[in-house]
């Protein structure tokens, strides 16, 4: 009883196979936006200039859809930059809606404006970019949410509202620096806040900032569910053009890292810039989960439920017993395992209760297991040593032996010697050889069913009388 | 039997459930107000098997009560309170058994009895006959009995009061 009580403890201490498992931690993919490109690097004076194409915005454009081309591969960032980007953006919750509605308002106030309802123009403008903005209908379409902030400008300027205007046009170029007018087309006082506010913009730090405020660069990286956001500009220093990235992390939305490079449109822009790519990946920061890792494990133990008959008894009826078992397995190569098993079981009374009283028995194999395993599957089959002790039992075929309690009267009278076989407790050395499969539904906890067959051959005088016991076994163990 | 047993003898009874074989293991008793009138041993009174089956095999033992209503150490028969069954089996539902009665000129005696089970629980009816009939004997005792318990009503140390039984 002892014995059972401590198998079922051990079967109930078992620890669990993940809390030996060693785990590492895997980055989560990051995503990534790169918004469209702004040129800063333009002087005042080209303000009122026919439009002309700037060959190094061009280039920029180029390498940075290259960069977030090669850095996609990496497989550790998605980006999200030009038509993804703008698909993105636009897909968003009550996008059309809004710019539909922002749409009108932009309309009615260029009505309110021609017609020289400079107050109502301003309202329905300011409500415009408003409405526009909350959708960051400026990263889709540019040019569209910069024609509202223009007009908004030019009608603050003509309302007198000078210092909102500067505003408003700081915006505008903010929102698409490459905004170019007609000299003559607006009045001069429009003209000069336009110069004021383009000469304002490019130098002052807010060039460096996607969307003005921190909390609505928040926004749009929670909007649009982005982990970071990546703001690229050209600037220009003194009479170097330069590539500025500056990057920036959600929740918060703060700038978390920026670099430049030098373009001067000869072939090392390339590698510059690829190089500037790969310092904000070595950077940024990623968010990790927990994954075991795919290390062999190399010792099982388990604890069955265990099942036995022997099929050579000196009774009328083959001898069933149960009980429990335990086994230890160790990989010495990918192949074999060695297995050492201990069961101990009792004996079940059968029908003709010719085993007076009950025995128990103890067995300890021990040997080379080959298994073929796989993922979840292993299947195994081997030889080993066997030693069975099988304790003492009287065999009896008279009914007053098994009736009348021993030492009674009766059982004098009724039982005499000559009903009666004692067997001593008996030792029994052998082969056996064990087949089974197991199952991992986790790498550290498997399923066990096995069944296996003894052959006794010591002691050697022939004097054994149970043999050929068939075991199966059904448990559960631990991997580690 | 060996305590380690207890556990999985249940699931083998568990198992055992599953297709029923009657068993005459357990007390069988005549029942109240029914009496057996055995006039080779004078004795009229109540009558008890207590029996114990090991596959076709029975071992076991007939008890003799005076008329008392309790199945009772103290109302066990004087004359002949016990005896030992030799020969028992029951198989197909029919016990058959034989005992040698107490008395000088004791003979043995056959005992034929069928298990059937009605709405009161199981019974045994049948007779107890000489082997070899002697004139003026009454050659038939019939009566019926019913199952009052299990193992745990066969009280050991209340057995083998006084049973003659056949000398060995």
């Amino acid at each position: 009883m002892r014995l059972v009580a401590a198998v079922l403890l051990l079967i109930l201490a078992l620890p669990s196979g993940p809390a030996l498992g060693s785990e590492a931690d895997l980055r989560k993919v990051k995503r990534v936006a790169v918004l469209p490109l702004r040129n800063f690097a333009g002087q005042t004076e080209g303000l009122f200039l026919p439009d002309q194409e700037d060959p190094l915005e061009a280039r920029a454009a180029g390498l940075l859809a290259d960069l977030g081309a090669r850095l996609g591969a990496e497989g550790l960032v998605v980006i999200y930059q030009d038509g993804a980007l703008r698909k993105r953006v636009a897909s968003g919750e009550e996008y059309e809606e809004q710019v539909a509605l922002g749409r009108e308002r932009l309309s009615l106030g260029r009505e309110h404006f021609l017609a020289l309802r400079q107050k109502e123009a301003v309202h329905s403008l300011s409500r415009a970019v408003e409405v526009m903005e909350r959708v960051f209908h400026q990263v889709v379409a540019p040019e569209e949410a910069a024609e509202a902030l223009e007009l908004w400008g030019v009608a603050l300027v003509e309302s007198g509202l000078l210092g909102r205007a500067h505003v408003a046009f700081r915006r505008m170029f903010h929102t698409h620096p490459g905004r170019r007018f007609t000299a003559g087309y607006h009045p001069k006082p429009v003209e000069k806040a336009l110069e004021d506010a383009y000469r304002d913009l490019t130098t002052s730090v807010e060039r460096a900032i996607p969307f003005v405020l921190a909390e609505t660069t928040s926004t749009f990286m929670k909007r649009n569910k982005l982990h970071a956001l990546i703001h690229p500009v050209l600037v220009r220093r003194g009479e170097d053009v330069y590539l500025e990235l500056y990057a920036f992390e959600a929740p918060h939305g703060y700038m978390q890292w920026r670099d430049a490079a030098l373009l001067d449109g000869s072939d090392a822009d390339v590698e510059r810039v690829d190089r500037m790519g790969s310092r904000w990946l070595a950077c940024t920061p990623f968010s990790t989960r927990k994954v075991e890792m795919d290390r062999p494990r190399t010792t099982q133990l388990a604890a069955h439920f265990a099942h036995e008959v022997f099929f050579q008894v000196p009774t009328r009826e083959f001898q069933h017993e149960m009980g429990v078992s335990i086994d230890w397995f160790q990989r010495l190569t990918p192949v074999m395992d060695l297995v050492v098993r201990l069961d101990a079981l009792t004996v079940l009374p059968d029908r003709f209760r010719d085993v007076q009283p009950g025995y128990s028995t103890i067995r300890a194999t021990i040997g080379p297991l080959f298994a073929w395993t796989s993922r979840r599957w292993s299947i195994y089959g081997g030889v080993g040593l066997a030693v069975q002790y099988i304790g003492r039992f009287e065999k009896t075929s008279s009914p007053d032996c098994k009736f009348w309690a021993k030492g009674s009267p009766a059982y004098e009278v009724r039982c005499p010697a000559s009903d009666r076989t004692m067997f001593p407790p008996d030792l029994l050395i052998g082969a056996n050889a064990v087949f089974g499969t197991r199952f991992y539904p986790t790498p550290g906890f498997f399923l066990s069913l096995s069944t296996s067959m003894a052959m006794f051959v010591y002691p050697f005088d022939r004097s054994i009388e149970m043999n050929f016991p068939l075991t199966s076994l059904i448990g559960a163990g631990t991997r580690f | 039997m060996s305590r380690l047993a207890a556990p999985f003898l249940l699931l083998a009874l568990a198992a055992s459930a599953c297709s029923f074989d009657p068993e005459v293991t357990g007390v069988w008793r005549t029942e109240d107000g029914a009496t057996v009138s055995w006039p080779v041993l004078e004795f009229q009174g109540r009558v008890e098997l207590v029996l114990g089956q090991y596959g076709e095999a029975v071992a076991g033992m007939l008890r003799l009560y005076e008329p008392e209503m309790e199945f009772k150490e103290i109302y066990l028969f004087p004359a002949c309170p016990c005896l030992f069954l030799d020969q028992a089996t029951f198989d197909n539902g029919t016990l058959v058994f034989d005992v040698i009665p107490c008395g000088a000129e004791a003979t043995e005696w056959s005992g034929r009895f069928e298990w059937s089970e009605g709405d009161g629980g199981e019974i045994l009816v049948g007779t107890l006959e000489p082997k070899v009939p002697a004139a003026g004997m009454e050659p038939t005792l019939q009566f019926k009995l019913r199952f009052s318990g299990g193992k745990k009503l066969i009280k050991e140390d209340e057995l083998n009061q006084e049973c003659p039984g056949p000398t060995l």
